[in-house]
């Protein structure tokens, strides 16, 4: 009886690093999001119908969300990360059309 | 680098457009529009149409580079679109009146291209393709206004939850204070939080209203390319602002542990 509880215990280990392991890579391979692609256009118009895959620069690619805590003010300042996240992606994008040399 | 100078060709191709416009008012009394040659632009997206009518400025090569300018003004309003649909911190009424906006520059855009699909002649098409950049100022006004509007209520989000913050990590330090705890730091790192909380909320206060009162008409007249530059510099500052109040409540926080 004791063994078998010390292999499902076992078996359990296993499954638990197979997830985690599957969660890491998932969080260190986030795809570009849409909003990527799609700003892309709004500041370069494509030079021809066919547009190539747009492919962001790894320093681009957005950051994997935080994990959540039960701290509300910290909570708060995750939110508040986010906010200005928003802002650093509209600011770049203004910052763009405004240099823009003609209409 | 490679952005910047596609963005360069971009207006160089849109300069063209209001070469268009110049030549139009020159031939207003010219009494052969047909001799002045239209600007090469050799890349872009309508690069292909603008070397047609500039090889020959028939009706048909005009008004196919009408209907490619206008199309890639639909994409990008397309794309805008899209933008304020994501954009998470946009208010309800900001969000309405930038839609309305794309809405009405859409459906201008689009009784423009059935003017010009109707011009007959020369003369009407160079008097009519112009307008696609007057009228309506897609690239100088309407995409800088929206991301700008979005900057400017992400930005007036941020000072909310600062502010809510700030309330909890007063809250914080009393209860800390009444257990005997040196609370000198925390203190200082709130109160450099709420100084920055309010001057950037000063900043951004009103911003959003004071860029959706801007018009092509504005632009034309001079009134709006300031406008827009000097929302860009307060929300930069603004952004510093935000930034050094989150670093203080991170200090704050981290004092009280």
């Amino acid at each position: 009886m004791h063994v078998q509880a010390l292999r499902r215990t076992a078996a359990r280990l296993v499954l638990l690093t197979v997830v985690a392991s599957g969660c890491g890579a998932g969080a260190t391979t986030a795809a570009p999001t849409h909003a990527d692609v799609s700003m892309a256009a709004v500041s370069e118009p494509p030079a021809s119908p066919v547009r190539p895959p747009v492919s962001p620069a790894p320093s681009s690619r957005p950051t994997p969300p935080p994990a959540a805590t039960s701290d509300p003010d910290l909570a708060l300042l995750q939110r508040i990360d986010s906010d200005l996240s928003s802002y650093d992606e509209a600011a770049r994008n203004a910052a763009g059309a405004l240099a823009s040399p003609g209409e | 680098m490679l952005h910047a100078i596609r963005r360069a060709v971009v207006g160089l191709a849109a300069s063209a457009l209001l070469t268009v416009a110049g030549s139009g008012a020159a031939f207003a009394a010219s009494p052969a529009p047909t001799t002045t040659p239209l600007p090469v632009v050799r890349s872009g997206p309508c690069a292909t149409a603008w070397q047609q009518a500039h090889a020959d400025p028939s009706v048909a090569n005009l008004d196919a580079l009408g209907d490619c300018e206008i199309g890639r003004r639909f994409a990008t309003l397309d794309t805008l679109g899209a933008r304020i649909a994501a954009a998470a911190n946009l208010t309800a009424a900001d969000r309405s009146a930038l839609a309305a906006e794309l809405a009405a520059t859409r459906s201008g855009l689009a009784g423009l291209k059935a003017t010009i699909d109707a011009d007959s002649t020369v003369g009407q098409l160079r008097t009519d393709l112009p307008k696609i950049a007057t009228d309506y100022r897609v690239y100088l006004l309407v995409v800088p206004q929206v991301h700008l509007v979005i900057a400017a209520d992400a930005e007036t989000a941020a000072v909310a939850r600062l502010r809510e913050l700030s309330t909890d990590l007063a809250a914080r330090i009393a209860r800390a204070q009444a257990a005997g705890r040196d609370v000198t730091g925390a203190q200082a790192d709130l109160a450099a939080m709420n100084g920055a909380i309010t001057d950037a909320a000063v900043q951004v206060q009103g911003l959003s209203a004071q860029l959706l009162t801007l018009t092509p008409a504005r632009w034309n007249a001079g009134a709006a390319g300031p406008v827009l530059q000097h929302a860009r510099s307060v929300e930069v500052s603004a952004h510093d602002l935000l930034s050094a109040a989150r670093a203080d409540a991170a200090a704050c926080l981290a004092a009280l542990r």
